[in-house]
C-alpha cells in the first residue's frame, strides 16, 4: 500500500510538471526565410487595424501602445509559425530568466494558447517602451536592408527639456519610397482603439544613434554586440553616418532613403498630391484628438486636468508636427511650380493656401473639409492661417473655439503643465 | 480482487512514467536540435535568400573595419573606467534614470520593483510595476501603477530585506546623449555619443 502512494504522489508529481505549459511551444527557428516570411506577412491584409480589437480575433484582446504594438506583432508572427520569441527580461536580467520569452510557464493557468500569448503581450505592453526596444531588443538595419516588418523609432525634445519616444512599424514600402505604417499611442491604448494606419507617411526625424529604422533581433542575438549579428540580416550604422555627415538634414536624407528603396519615380507634382492627402488626414486627425478631450471635459463639468489628463488630452508635440507637415506641403507645391510638373488643381490650391491667390475656397473645402465642430467647417487653407500664427490651442481646457483658432479668447485659467 | 486494482494502479503508473520519460528523452534531443540549428547560419542559403546580403561590405561600413575597431575598444576602454562607479557618475554629471529594476528578499519571498517611463504622445509617463517570484525564481506582475508607487510597492521599498540584484539604465548629459547600463553597480555597456571633444561619434561598447 505504502508504494502505491509513493508511486501516486509521484504520478501526480509528473502530471502538475506536464500541466505546466509554454506559452508556445517553439518546434521552429528563425533564419532569412522566416524574416522574409515576416515581411510578407506584415504586408498581408492578416496584418491590420482591428486584428486586436474584432471579436473574433484570435488575438482580441490584445491592447497596445506604440512599442508594445511591435512587440506584439512580431510575438503573433512568431506563434503562429512556432518560432522562438524573446525579450531582454524588463524585470532584470537575473540568471536563470536572462529574457522573457515563449517559454515561460506563467501563464498556464491563463488557458488556451491564444490567450496566454495575449496575456505574454499585455505584460511585456506593461513593462517596456520604445527605449527597450531600440536598446536592447533590436538592432539597426542598412538603409537597403528596410523591408515591411522593420521599425522606425525616433526621441524627440520636447517642451521644456521633455523627450517623446515613438514607434511605427513599416507595414509596407510604397513605390515611391514612403511608408505604409501601423502603430499605436499610448491615447489610442487607453480607449481600446483599433491600430492606426497611415498609408504614405514620410518619417520627420532624422536618425540619431540609437534611433532610427531598427529590425528585430533573434533571441540567440539578445545581449550580443553588433558584430554577433548575423552581415545577411544586414545590420549597420549607415543611417547614422549619412545622417551625420554627407545627409544631415532630414529632407535630404528621407530622399536618399525613398530614392534607395523606391521602385518607381516621382514627379515633383505627384509628391504634392500625395503629401496634400498626408495633411489632409492629419489635420482631419486632430478633429478626434480635441473631441476626446472636450468628451472628458463633458464628464467632469470642466474640471481643470491634473497632470495626467493633461498627457492624454493636450496636443502641442502633435500640433506641432502637423504645423511641419503644412510647412513640407509649402515647400513641395513651390518645387512642383518651379517644375511645372504639378496637377493645375493642386497648384491652385497650394497657390490660394500659401500665397492667398485664387478662389479656390469651397473646391479645397470639398477636397478636405476640417468639420471641427457642428455646424462649422474649414477648409486647409484656413487651418494654415490659424496654425501657422499660432491661433491653435494645444490646452485641453480650452473651449472648442479656442482650440480651433476660431477665436483667441477666453483661454482657460487651468493650470498649463508644460 | 483488491490485489488485482492494486496490480492495475501500479501498471496505469508504471504506463505514465515511462511515457513521461519518454517525453524528457525526445525533449533533451529536440532541445539538442535546435541549438545546433540556430547557432550555425548557413551563409550560402543566407546570400541566396537575401540579395542585400553583401551589405555590411558597402563603403560606409568598410569603414568601420579594423582600424576603427582598434580605436572603438580602445575607447570603450578608456569609458568604462570613467563611467566604472555608478555612484560617481551620479554626483557627478546630469542624470536621468530611464529604469530602475531591484529584486529584494523579504520574508524568504523574492520581489521585483521596477520603474520606468512609458510612452505617450506628448511626454514620458514614470511607471511602477511589483513582481513576486514564485519558487522556480519566475516572476509575476502583481501591481502597475502610473506616475506614482502603487501600494504595495511602496510596502514592499521599505520592507526589511536583502537586495540580491539591481539593475540600472540612466542618460547623461544635457541632450541625454550618453546612456549607460549597470547591473549589480557594474557598467555592463554604453551607448551614445563620446565625452570627448576629439571624438564625436557615437559609440556602443558591452563589457
Amino acid at each position: 500500500m505504502k508504494s502505491i502512494y509513493t508511486l501516486f504522489i509521484l504520478a501526480i508529481s509528473i502530471s502538475s510538471y506536464n500541466a505546466q505549459a509554454a506559452v508556445w511551444e517553439d518546434t521552429q527557428s528563425w533564419s532569412l526565410e522566416y524574416e522574409q516570411k515576416y515581411s510578407e506577412w506584415m504586408q498581408s491584409p492578416a496584418v491590420k487595424e482591428g486584428m486586436f480589437t474584432n471579436k473574433n480575433s484570435p488575438y482580441y484582446g490584445v491592447n497596445t501602445d506604440c512599442a508594445d504594438t511591435a512587440y506584439a506583432l512580431r510575438a503573433v508572427f512568431a506563434f503562429e509559425n512556432k518560432l522562438p520569441f524573446a525579450i531582454t527580461n524588463p524585470s532584470g536580467s537575473r540568471e536563470p530568466s536572462k529574457t522573457l520569452n515563449n517559454r515561460t510557464t506563467r501563464y498556464d493557468k491563463v488557458g488556451p494558447e491564444n490567450k496566454r500569448l495575449v496575456a505574454l503581450i499585455t505584460e511585456i505592453g506593461s513593462s517596456v517602451g520604445t527605449e527597450n526596444l531600440t536598446r536592447f531588443d533590436t538592432f539597426p538595419p542598412a538603409i537597403k536592408s528596410i523591408k515591411p516588418g522593420t521599425l522606425f523609432t525616433y526621441k524627440m525634445q520636447a517642451r521644456f527639456g521633455k523627450f517623446i519616444r515613438h514607434t511605427y512599424n513599416i507595414k509596407d514600402i510604397n513605390p515611391v519610397g514612403s511608408f505604409d505604417v501601423i502603430y499605436s499611442t499610448q491615447a489610442n491604448q487607453e480607449k481600446r482603439g483599433d491600430l492606426l494606419r497611415r498609408r504614405d507617411r514620410e518619417f520627420e526625424n532624422l536618425p540619431n544613434n540609437p534611433w532610427g529604422f531598427r529590425k528585430f533581433r533573434w533571441p540567440e542575438h539578445i545581449g550580443k554586440d553588433l558584430s554577433a549579428i548575423p552581415a545577411e540580416l544586414g545590420p549597420s550604422e549607415e543611417q547614422f553616418v549619412l545622417a551625420t555627415t554627407t545627409l544631415n538634414n532630414t529632407r535630404a536624407f528621407f530622399k536618399h532613403v525613398a530614392k534607395v528603396l523606391a521602385t518607381t519615380t516621382e514627379t515633383s507634382g505627384e509628391r504634392l498630391n500625395r503629401i496634400f492627402a498626408a495633411v489632409c488626414q492629419e489635420s482631419q486627425a486632430r478633429i478626434m484628438y480635441v473631441n476626446e478631450g472636450l468628451e472628458y471635459l463633458k464628464q467632469t463639468g470642466g474640471a481643470c486636468m491634473d497632470y495626467q489628463k493633461f498627457d492624454a488630452f493636450s496636443t502641442p508635440a502633435r500640433d506641432a508636427a502637423l504645423k511641419e507637415m503644412f510647412e513640407k506641403l509649402k515647400q513641395v507645391h513651390s518645387e512642383a511650380v518651379s517644375t511645372n510638373t504639378g496637377d493645375p488643381r493642386m497648384i491652385a490650391f497650394g497657390d490660394f493656401m500659401f500665397k492667398g491667390k485664387g478662389a479656390v475656397q469651397a473646391e479645397l473645402l470639398a477636397a478636405c473639409p476640417i468639420n471641427y465642430r457642428e455646424g462649422k467647417s474649414m477648409n486647409l487653407g484656413e487651418l494654415w492661417s490659424r496654425l501657422s500664427k499660432d491661433r491653435l490651442s494645444s490646452h485641453p481646457n480650452d473651449i472648442v473655439e479656442v482650440r480651433w483658432g476660431e477665436v483667441t479668447k477666453p483661454l482657460t485659467k487651468c493650470k498649463r503643465w508644460y | 480482487m483488491m490485489k488485482s486494482k492494486k496490480n492495475k494502479v501500479l501498471i496505469i503508473l508504471a504506463v505514465l512514467i515511462i511515457a513521461r520519460l519518454l517525453i524528457v528523452v525526445f525533449e533533451s534531443h529536440k532541445d539538442e536540435k535546435e541549438t545546433t540549428a540556430t547557432s550555425v547560419t548557413s551563409s550560402a542559403d543566407s546570400a541566396e535568400l537575401n540579395p542585400d546580403a553583401t551589405l555590411s561590405k558597402t563603403p560606409a561600413e568598410a569603414v568601420t573595419a579594423q582600424n576603427t575597431n582598434t580605436t572603438r575598444n580602445e575607447m570603450c576602454q578608456i569609458m568604462k573606467d570613467h563611467y566604472a562607479n555608478m555612484e560617481s557618475v551620479k554626483k557627478i554629471e546630469k542624470v536621468s534614470v530611464r529604469f530602475l529594476n531591484i529584486h529584494k528578499r523579504v520574508d524568504g519571498i523574492v520581489y521585483r520593483t521596477r520603474f520606468f517611463y512609458k510612452d505617450s504622445s506628448e511626454n514620458e509617463i514614470p511607471t511602477y510595476l511589483l513582481y513576486k517570484e514564485d519558487q522556480n525564481d519566475e516572476e509575476h506582475l502583481i501591481e502597475t501603477t502610473a506616475y506614482k508607487k502603487g501600494p504595495q510597492f511602496l510596502k514592499i521599498e521599505k520592507a526589511q530585506g536583502e537586495i540580491i540584484y539591481t539593475e540600472e539604465g540612466m542618460n547623461i548629459g544635457t541632450d541625454q546623449d550618453l546612456f549607460l547600463h549597470y547591473e549589480n553597480k557594474i557598467l555592463k555597456d554604453l551607448q551614445g555619443i563620446s565625452p570627448t571633444p576629439e571624438a564625436k561619434d557615437f559609440i556602443e561598447c558591452r563589457y
